[in-house]
């Protein structure tokens, strides 16, 4: 959601196809309360890390657009590893 | 066990991530930019600047269409056009004035000067008669004719024919040599074509021209037009 050009709420998720199926491996969100990031496993289990309290919407999404861009390789395995 | 992922497979996902990133700031600055885009269709993003990669992600989108995925190309980076130029003639228009035309009186049109254009697309003809040198714009004459008009001297430095072959030639019939000449630009028809046209004619019907028109000729057929 954008707000006099300015994000004010976002949800950004990665997600691998996996044996004909898209499941989401791992998601930035701003919509409840704070921004934070979301990893999920095969069994659909979430580890959430919360941003720091003074980080805004706009330079949230700005880092999990970084994280993101050096990290979904790896994510994307450990994905794949996780029990089913 | 997890297998490695194709170095190819590596690169085009991570150009992925980051033009889908690059849509989101996109449609942040300009939300039109999500107009149109289906509710659940699968968006595959089309680099207007890396055309390698749009052409694997146009070949992963023959794919998910085939798997019976709504696939939504989506074309990002592309530049905004320069428009400075197309608003100075509207803004001259915001200021209501009565034009003089005249003919330009010096230099006198000379045929390496002109300038033919034609798109068949929108079917119309444009004669510069400066060589693009001065800009000008359009006043109608009539359905057939609009003459190009340099605002600042008020005098005539081309012509404009909308309709050329559906109407134009009607009128002028000889005046499709003008695409002929060899400072024709010809956008969506061939030479060969316009060749075929005047020798059999809109009707079937041969028409006569000469190859190479004067500048004189060209101007004496135009002014068919204005009546």
């Amino acid at each position: 959601m954008i707000s006099h050009g300015a994000v004010v709420s976002f949800l950004v998720q990665y997600e691998a196809t996996v044996e004909g199926e898209r499941l989401p491996v791992v998601r930035y969100d701003s919509r409840h309360g704070h921004p934070h990031r979301d990893r999920l496993d095969r069994r659909g289990n979430v580890t959430k890390v919360w941003a720091p309290q003074h980080v805004t919407p706009g330079e949230a999404l700005t880092a999990g657009q970084q994280d993101l861009l050096t990290n979904w390789e790896r994510y994307k395995a450990e994905f794949l590893r996780s029990p089913r | 066990m997890t297998q490695p992922m194709h170095p190819g497979h590596v690169a085009q996902t991570t150009a992925n991530i980051a033009r889908a990133f690059q849509m989101l700031e996109e449609a942040i600055a300009d939300p039109d930019v999500l107009d149109g885009i289906p509710l659940g269709a699968v968006v595959v993003s089309m680099p207007h600047d890396d055309p390698s990669l749009a052409s694997l992600n146009l070949a992963l989108a023959n794919k998910l269409t085939a798997d019976g995925e709504h696939v939504w190309l989506q074309r990002v980076g592309v530049p905004a056009p320069d428009s400075s130029q197309w608003h100075l003639p509207a803004q001259q228009d915001q200021a209501p004035q009565t034009l003089h035309l005249r003919w330009a009186s010096s230099p006198p049109p000379d045929a390496k000067d002109l300038v033919i254009t034609y798109d068949r697309s929108s079917d119309t003809m444009v004669v510069d008669l400066f060589a693009r040198r001065r800009p000008g714009v359009d006043v109608p004459v009539n359905d057939s004719l609009s003459l190009l008009v340099d605002l600042e001297t008020e005098e005539v430095i081309g012509h404009l024919v909308p309709h050329f072959l559906e109407q134009a030639m009607q009128k002028a019939p000889h005046i499709l040599s003008l695409l002929l000449a060899t400072n024709a630009h010809l956008t969506g028809i061939t030479r060969d074509e316009v060749i075929a046209l005047r020798n059999h004619g809109m009707d079937g019907v041969p028409t006569t021209t000469t190859p190479q028109p004067t500048a004189a000729a060209i101007l004496e057929e135009l002014a068919l037009l204005s009546v």
